[in-house]
C-alpha cells in the first residue's frame, strides 16, 4: 500500500489508528505488527512470507549472539551467517536477474533467467534488520527478547516500503516504551500533511511533465526542453522522496515513534559531499556505520581510503536498483567526492558559496540523467540533447507550451526546495504568533483537501521506489 | 490549543469522508463520467495473491468516495488555476475541449490498412475509406497557445499511399474551409451533424451521387444541454453545453425500417433517432441508439446498397447518405462477436464505405477481423 492513495488515507489510516489507540498499551506492539503485515501484504501478498521469515531469523541470531556474548568465534560465525542470509535474500530477489544477465553478457553464456519479481521495499527492511544483528555484534545495543517487539520494528508500516532506514538502535527505546500526546500528534499531522502535499501536489504534477519529456525520443527534444525536463525530474524525485519520508516520520509520530530526519534541503548543498549529508541521510548513515567504517574508513592509508570510498559508492548506487546505470550513478558521485576530499579541498574554501552551490546543483542534475535512464545509450542520447550535440534545435512551440503551462508549479517547486519558506514562516510566527496559530490549521485542511482532489482524479501517481 | 485544533480537524476529515461515503446511497453508474462504477471486488485466495483484489479495492474506494464529481471538478479547476491548459489528455481550448489524440502507431494502423486492402480485393466492389480528422486537426486555431498536436493530414497521406484498390476520402480541406462553423462538438469528441454534412458533400463526389444542398434540409434542435465525453473525461466544467441537431431532407427518401442486431436478437424500429437518450447524459446515442454491432437501414428510395464499416463518427453521417441508397448496413467491428460474413451477405452490396476517425484507426485493431 502507498500512503498517497485513497485506500490508505480514508480506509486504512482511520481503522488502524482507532484500533491502535483503543488497544491497551501492553498489546500495542502486537496491534502494530498485525497492521504492518496487512499494510505490506496489500502490496506483496506472497513475499510477506519471505520478510517474516528473514525477520524471525534475525531475531534468532540476536538471541544467539546474546547467549554466546563471551565467545568471539561464535559471535563472528553468527554475524557472518546473518549478513550472508540477509544479503542472500537481496541477491536472490533483487539482483539475480542483473547478475545472470551480466554474467551471460560478459562470458557469452546462456544461463536461464528466472526473472524473480522484486518484493517492494526489500532493500529497506533487510537493511533495517541487518542494523540489529550488526549492532548486536558490536555490542552497541541490548538484545530484544520479545519476538513480537522485534517483528514490530521491522514491519513498522510508516517506514517499511520507502524509508527512512531506521536503525534498531534509534528506536530501541520507542519499541519498548513510547509517549503519545497532543504535541506528538500535532507534529505527526503537520509532517504527514506536509509530505502528502509535497508528493501529490508538487511531485506528481511536475513529474507528469518529466514523464512526457522522458518518453520522447532524445533526438526530437530541444535543448531547452531537455534541461527543463531533467529539472522537472530533479524536483519530482526530491518532493516525492522527501514527501514520503515526511509522511513516514509524521505517521511514526502519531504512533509514538521518533524516526530520524531523512532530507535537509539537499539542493542547497555546496559540495557533493555535503549533498549526500542532506539527501537520504539515513542511507548514507547506514553505509557509513556498517560498511565504510568497518572497512577502515579514513583511518588507513590514502589508497585504502580511496578503495573504501569507491566500494561504498558503487554499492550505494547499486542499492537504488539492480542495473549498471545505478552503479555508474553511484561511482559518479564517488569519484567527485574523492576529488573533493583529496584534490579540491584547498580550493573549495576560496570559491564563493553561490558558485559552489550552482556547480553542485549542476552536477546533481546531470547525475539524475544516469539515474533515470537504465538504458545507458538512451541516457547518453539525452545528454546529447541537453548539450545540443543531437537535438531538435534550441526551442520549439512544444517546449514553450510545456514551460508556460507548468511555470507556476515549477517556480513553487524551486522555492520550496530551498529553506526560504520555512525561514520566513518562523520569522512571521515570532511576530504574529496568533495569526500563525490560526492560519496553520486552515492551511493544513486546505492542503489535505487539495491533495484529495488530485487522488480522486489521479492521472499520474507513480511509486518511484519499486526498484530500491 | 492550536495544536489540538490541527489534530481534531485532521481526524475529522479522515473519519468523515469514509463515513459519509458509506452512508450515502450506493451508485452503480456515474452519470457525469458516463461509465459503470467499480463493484466491490471478489475475495478469495487467488484474487488476493494475484493482487487483483487490492487493485479492485482501490478502484472501488476511488469510484465510491463521497462527492466524487465535486472532487473531480475542483481538481480540474485547480490545474487550470496553476496554469495547466490540459487535463487527462484533453486540451482546454477557446470555449471548446479538444482531445490530444495519440500519435500514429504503425503497429496498429498498418495492419488496419492491410486488412482493408485485403477485404477490397476479396469482395471486388468499389471500396472507400473515409478517415475523419478530429477536432485537434481542424480546430488547431482554437488550441491553447503553442499547444501541439500531430499532423493528421500527413497521416492521411501515409495511409492513402498504402491503400490498394481502395479510394481514400479526404475531408480535411472541406472541413477546414468551414473551420469557424460549429462542426465539432465543444464538449464531445464527435463531429456535429453540420460537420458530418460537409463531409457528406465530399463523400458524394467520391461515391458518385449528387449531394443535397444545405437548404434542402430541415433542421431540428433535438437537445441543447449536451455535455459530451470530453466534458466527462477532463473535468472542465466551464464550456458552453452543446446542441444536437437532426437534419431531415425535405424531399428525400424516408425510412422503411431499421433493424438493430442480427438473428434472434434483431429488433425493428421505425426511426433512426432514439429520443429517450436526449433526456440522459449520453445524448449522442440518440443517433441509431448508440454503438450497436449491426444496424440494417432500408429506405423507400431507389438506389444502390451500401455496406458501412464504421465507428460512431458514422452515426451523424449516415442520416445524409440514406437519401441516396435503398439499403445501408452499418457494422461496428468493435462490438461484433460473430464473423462478419455470418451477419451480412457481402454480395448484396454495390459499394463498401469504411468510416473511422483518425484516432480509432490508430488505436483500435478490431477492424482486422473483417476478413
Amino acid at each position: 500500500m502507498v500512503f498517497s492513495s485513497l485506500t490508505f488515507m480514508y480506509v486504512f489510516l482511520p481503522l488502524v489508528m482507532t484500533i491502535y489507540y483503543a488497544a491497551p498499551k501492553r498489546i500495542r506492539n502486537l496491534v502494530l505488527l498485525i497492521e504492518g503485515m496487512i499494510f505490506y501484504a496489500w502490496g506483496e501478498p506472497v513475499y510477506i512470507i519471505v520478510v517474516m521469515a528473514s525477520t524471525v531469523m534475525d531475531y534468532l541470531y540476536g538471541r544467539l549472539m546474546d547467549k554466546y556474548k563471551g565467545s568471539k568465534k561464535t559471535m563472528k560465525a553468527l554475524i557472518v551467517i546473518s549478513i550472508v542470509s540477509n544479503l542472500g535474500i537481496l541477491a536472490v530477489f533483487k539482483y539475480s536477474s542483473f547478475i545472470i544477465d551480466s554474467v551471460n553478457g560478459i562470458f557469452r553464456l546462456n544461463i536461464p533467467n528466472p526473472h524473480i519479481p522484486l518484493p517492494v521495499g526489500v532493500s529497506f527492511h533487510t537493511f533495517q534488520s541487518m542494523s540489529y544483528t550488526i549492532d548486536m555484534y558490536f555490542g552497541n545495543i541490548a538484545v530484544q527478547r520479545n519476538l513480537v517487539s522485534f517483528c514490530t520494528y521491522v514491519t513498522l508500516f510508516p517506514q517499511m516500503v520507502a524509508g527512512p532506514i531506521v536503525r534498531y538502535s534509534e528506536v530501541e527505546h520507542d519499541i519498548n516504551k513510547r509517549v503519545i500526546n497532543f504535541h506528538t500528534l500535532d507534529e505527526g499531522v503537520r509532517l504527514f500533511i506536509k509530505g502528502l502535499a509535497k508528493k501529490v501536489l508538487l511531485a506528481n504534477n511536475i513529474g507528469a511533465v518529466w514523464s512526457t519529456i522522458q518518453a520522447t525520443q532524445a533526438s526530437n527534444l530541444t535543448v531547452v526542453q531537455s534541461w527543463f525536463g531533467i529539472l522537472c525530474f530533479t524536483f519530482q524525485i526530491y518532493f516525492d522522496f522527501s514527501g514520503y519520508s515526511d509522511m513516514a516520520i509524521g505517521l511514526g509520530k502519531m504512533l509514538g515513534f521518533t524516526f530520524p530526519q531523512n532530507f535537509n534541503y539537499p539542493y542547497l548543498a555546496k559540495s557533493i559531499t555535503e549533498f549526500w549529508r542532506r539527501w537520504h541521510i539515513t542511507l548514507g548513515m547506514w553505509f557509513r556505520y556498517y560498511l565504510y567504517i568497518p572497512l577502515g574508513g579514513n583511518r588507513c592509508s590514502k589508497v585504502k581510503q580511496i578503495r573504501n570510498l569507491l566500494i561504498v559508492w558503487a554499492l550505494t548506487g547499486l542499492w537504488h536498483g539492480a542495473s549498471w546505470n545505478f552503479m555508474l550513478w553511484g561511482l559518479y558521485f564517488g569519484v567527485i567526492i574523492i576529488l573533493e576530499k583529496f584534490v579540491l579541498r584547498r580550493f573549495l574554501d576560496k570559491i564563493p558559496g553561490v558558485i559552489r552551490l550552482i556547480v553542485t546543483f549542476f552536477l546533481v542534475v546531470c547525475g539524475w540523467v544516469f539515474f533515470e535512464f537504465d538504458n545507458l545509450s538512451k541516457g547518453f542520447a539525452y545528454f546529447g540533447a541537453m548539450f545540443g550535440v543531437k537535438s531538435a534545435g534550441a526551442i520549439n512551440s512544444e517546449t514553450i507550451y510545456q514551460i508556460y503551462t507548468n511555470a507556476i508549479i515549477f517556480v513553487v517547486c524551486a522555492i520550496f526546495a530551498t529553506d526560504l519558506p520555512a525561514k520566513a514562516l518562523s520569522k512571521i510566527s515570532e511576530k504574529a504568533t496568533k495569526a500563525v496559530h490560526i492560519l496553520t490549521p486552515v492551511a493544513q485542511v486546505g492542503a489535505l483537501l487539495a491533495s484529495t482532489t488530485f487522488l480522486v482524479d489521479a492521472s499520474y501517481n507513480p511509486f518511484l521506489y519499486f526498484r530500491f | 490549543m492550536h495544536k489540538k485544533i490541527s489534530v481534531i480537524l485532521f481526524a475529522l476529515i479522515i473519519f468523515a469522508i469514509p463515513l459519509i461515503s458509506l452512508f450515502l446511497p450506493y451508485q452503480k453508474i456515474s452519470v457525469q463520467e458516463n461509465r459503470m462504477l467499480a463493484d466491490f471486488p471478489k475475495f478469495n485466495f487467488d484474487e488476493f495473491t494475484s493482487k487483483r483484489f487490492m487493485k479492485g479495492f482501490d478502484d472501488f474506494v476511488s469510484d465510491h468516495i463521497a462527492f466524487r464529481d465535486q472532487w473531480t471538478t475542483v481538481k480540474a479547476d485547480l490545474v487550470t488555476d496553476i496554469g495547466k491548459r490540459d487535463n487527462k489528455g484533453v486540451y482546454l481550448g477557446d470555449n471548446c475541449l479538444i482531445e490530444n489524440i495519440a500519435s500514429p502507431d504503425p503497429s496498429v494502423y498498418q495492419p488496419n490498412t492491410e486488412a482493408i486492402n485485403a477485404f477490397a480485393k476479396k469482395i471486388n466492389k468499389p471500396t472507400f475509406l473515409l478517415l475523419a480528422p478530429t477536432a485537434a486537426e481542424i480546430e488547431r486555431d482554437r488550441l491553447p497557445a503553442f499547444a501541439t498536436t500531430y499532423d493528421q493530414s500527413e497521416f492521411l497521406k501515409t495511409v492513402g499511399e498504402n491503400l490498394k484498390g481502395v479510394a481514400l476520402i479526404n475531408t480535411v480541406s472541406t472541413l477546414s474551409a468551414h473551420k469557424n462553423e460549429y462542426i465539432y462538438y465543444r464538449t464531445d469528441h464527435h463531429w456535429t451533424s453540420l460537420g458530418a454534412y460537409y463531409a457528406y458533400t465530399q463523400v458524394g463526389k467520391d461515391l458518385g451521387f449528387t449531394p443535397l444542398a444545405y437548404s434542402d434540409f430541415e433542421i431540428t434542435h433535438a437537445a441543447g444541454d449536451f455535455n459530451g465525453t470530453l466534458y466527462s473525461k477532463s473535468g472542465y466544467r466551464s464550456i458552453t453545453s452543446d446542441t444536437i441537431d437532426f437534419y431531415t431532407a425535405k424531399n428525400g427518401s424516408s425510412l422503411q425500417s431499421l433493424v438493430i442486431g442480427s438473428g434472434d436478437d434483431a429488433k425493428t424500429y421505425n426511426s433512426i433517432y432514439f429520443k429517450d437518450w436526449l433526456t440522459q447524459k449520453d445524448k449522442y446515442s440518440a443517433f441509431f441508439n448508440g454503438n450497436q454491432s449491426i444496424e440494417d437501414i432500408k429506405t423507400n428510395g431507389q438506389g444502390k446498397n451500401l455496406l458501412v464499416l464504421k465507428d460512431s463518427y458514422a452515426h451523424s453521417l449516415v442520416p445524409f447518405l440514406m437519401n441516396h441508397y435503398s439499403r445501408i448496413t452499418m457494422v461496428d467491428m468493435r462490438y461484433l462477436v460473430q464473423p462478419l460474413d455470418e451477419v451480412v451477405k457481402l454480395k448484396d452490396y454495390d459499394q463498401v464505405l469504411f468510416v473511422y476517425n483518425v484516432d480509432t484507426f490508430n488505436t483500435d485493431d478490431s477492424i482486422q477481423s473483417i476478413n
